[in-house]
């Protein structure tokens, strides 16, 4: 449930860092919840578009939450220094680390308001659809779409 | 040259975070080979009568420490409360209220006089800063006087009397970079006054964490909380905290709560809340061993020796953010994680009980960290320079 915590825990861990990601996590969540276009949940009505379009606007959604930068490193095999080596790679890494996830944080806020945008497209094609066609809104069943991190008791 | 902590009230079992860092100061500075001494009241602490001589006057030994007790004065309790009501609620004071707040606060003219008379012989160091003691020392000294203040942002440490007292020390000794800057906002101190010295913590402890399980019959993850337990220390918002995150997340672990004081609200373990009360001091220690992180909810810690003690059994910690003092701890040492409100709560306590490694390593950082930086031989040559330049001017 907290895979979306990209950091290297057995490494040199920032807790400035974790901190950023868990309000970032937080502050999508919200604004998936308030402004009406709820991320859970998407009408799968059927007849107008394929499953393929909502599958990977699902697909889309759940990977907007990965998309940061990890630490990803392979220990040094040299002898005596391996081990300064490494500590060295690791802060360079970090550091550069740190500033491409802050890039990332711009791109995550972009791409979330492009899913919702196809989003409530869908919605729209949707209802102007079964209105078109004259006949009363179908109850699509509701579906909900990649995680949903509120459900008591799931681990 | 001696060495002489004064404080209001002294004794081997006074509840207190100012109460047990004079006491565990004066006592490693002693054996570290130190002359040290306490000055103190014959009042028993600070929940007894101020105006009641509880202890008889005179000298005695204190686990090694030659403690001396002065009688109190007569206080005027009523003029007082008044005065110090105004202050807890954050109503402007009078200069007259602030004299009134001086001399009806707990003191003795006699341990003034004593300090008076011995000034050449001692270098004085004073905690906390709010109480007559102090006040009324640091007069009888000026010049010889260090403070340890323990200073919160409150409206006492805004006084005109107290601005005043900041400015005549030789030394101020300051917990963490959080009072420093504190200090520094609210007095001009000279570049050398401030010092940064934080507390001793014991580090030789063994932590057996599959013992205290077995001894309370406890199962399965433990959220701990290790302290007293009143609002003070925030402990209903924990609680609060807690019975939510149960609510939307299930039972996934246990709360887990040590110390005295009475809990602001009921609670039950068919809610997945443990009150063990307060603990035998090895119990406390196992209960680190045991945790699979420690909560420390208060806005208003000076440094924490809870956090530190947990960080030597390797226990992660989770503290609130709007405590300056803990989340700098945290940041500083990368040994915990910080919430403000309660969706940081939940995400940050949805990581540390999902990931092992991650815990193992905020563990072990913040164990490092208070190694490093903490340890008793170290704040004691802190002390001893500190010592050393004052006397020596």
């Amino acid at each position: 449930m907290s895979d979306w915590l990209q950091i290297d825990e057995e490494g040199e861990v920032d807790v400035e860092e974790i901190m950023r990601q868990i309000k970032a996590h937080i502050a999508q969540r919200k604004v998936a919840r308030e402004e009406g276009g709820d991320w859970s949940t998407l009408p799968r009505l059927e007849g107008r578009f394929s499953r393929a379009v909502y599958d990977e606007l699902a697909q889309a959604m759940r990977e907007n939450d990965r998309v940061y930068a990890a630490l990803l490193l392979t220990p040094s095999r040299l002898p005596v220094v391996g081990r300064m080596v490494d500590a060295l790679r690791r802060k360079a890494h970090g550091l550069v680390i740190f500033y491409v996830n802050q890039v990332v944080d711009r791109q995550v806020a972009f791409n979330h308001y492009i899913i919702r945008a196809f989003t409530a497209l869908l919605e729209d094609l949707e209802r102007d659809d079964v209105a078109g066609a004259g006949a009363p809104a179908r109850q699509g069943k509701e579906e909900p779409l990649g995680e949903e991190p509120d459900r008591p008791g799931e681990s | 040259m001696r060495v002489a902590f004064v404080t209001p009230w002294y004794g081997p079992d006074i509840p207190g975070g100012a109460e047990a860092e004079v006491r565990r100061t004066a006592e490693h500075l002693r054996r570290a080979g130190l002359p040290v001494e306490v000055l103190t009241t014959c009042v028993r602490d600070f929940r007894s009568d101020w105006g009641r001589n509880h202890h008889r006057s005179g000298v005695s030994e204190v686990n090694g420490v030659p403690v001396h007790r002065f009688p109190v004065g007569r206080r005027d309790r009523a003029a007082f409360d008044a005065v110090n009501w105004k202050l807890m609620h954050g109503l402007p004071v009078t200069p007259a209220e602030e004299q009134v707040y001086v001399r009806q606060n707990v003191h003795s003219p006699k341990l003034t006089a004593y300090i008076a008379r011995h000034r050449d012989e001692f270098v004085y160091i004073f905690i906390p800063y709010m109480f007559g003691t102090t006040y009324w020392g640091v007069d009888a000294c000026e010049g010889k006087a260090i403070l340890i203040p323990c200073l919160h942002d409150e409206a006492y440490a805004r006084m005109d009397l107290f601005r005043q007292l900041f400015s005549r020390v030789r030394r101020l000794i300051l917990h963490s970079p959080a009072e420093l800057e504190l200090a520094r906002s609210l007095y001009p101190l000279a570049d050398d006054v401030p010092v940064l010295v934080g507390e001793g913590v014991d580090t030789e402890f063994t932590a057996d964490g599959p013992a205290f399980r077995r001894k309370y019959g406890l199962d399965g993850p433990i959220i701990l909380y290790a302290g007293r337990k009143d609002k003070g220390k925030n402990v209903d918002l924990l609680i609060d905290y807690y019975r939510l995150y149960r609510q939307r997340r299930g039972a996934r672990a246990e709360l887990v709560l040590i110390g005295g004081g009475e809990l602001p609200v009921a609670v039950s373990a068919a809610e997945g809340i443990r009150d063990l009360g307060f603990v035998p001091v090895q119990d406390k220690y196992d209960a680190y061993g045991a945790a699979t992180v420690l909560c420390q909810p208060s806005l208003r810690e000076s440094f924490s020796l809870v956090l530190m003690e947990a960080w030597v059994a390797g226990a992660p910690v989770l503290v609130h953010g709007d405590c300056a003092v803990t989340r700098e701890h945290c940041v500083r040492s990368n040994g915990g994680l910080y919430f403000t409100g309660y969706a940081e709560f939940e995400a940050c306590l949805d990581l540390l009980l999902e990931r092992p490694a991650l815990r193992a390593t905020l563990g072990a950082n913040g164990r490092r960290y208070v190694l490093e930086n903490y340890r008793w031989d170290i704040v004691v040559d802190r002390y001893r320079a500190i010592l050393d330049q004052v006397a020596g001017a």
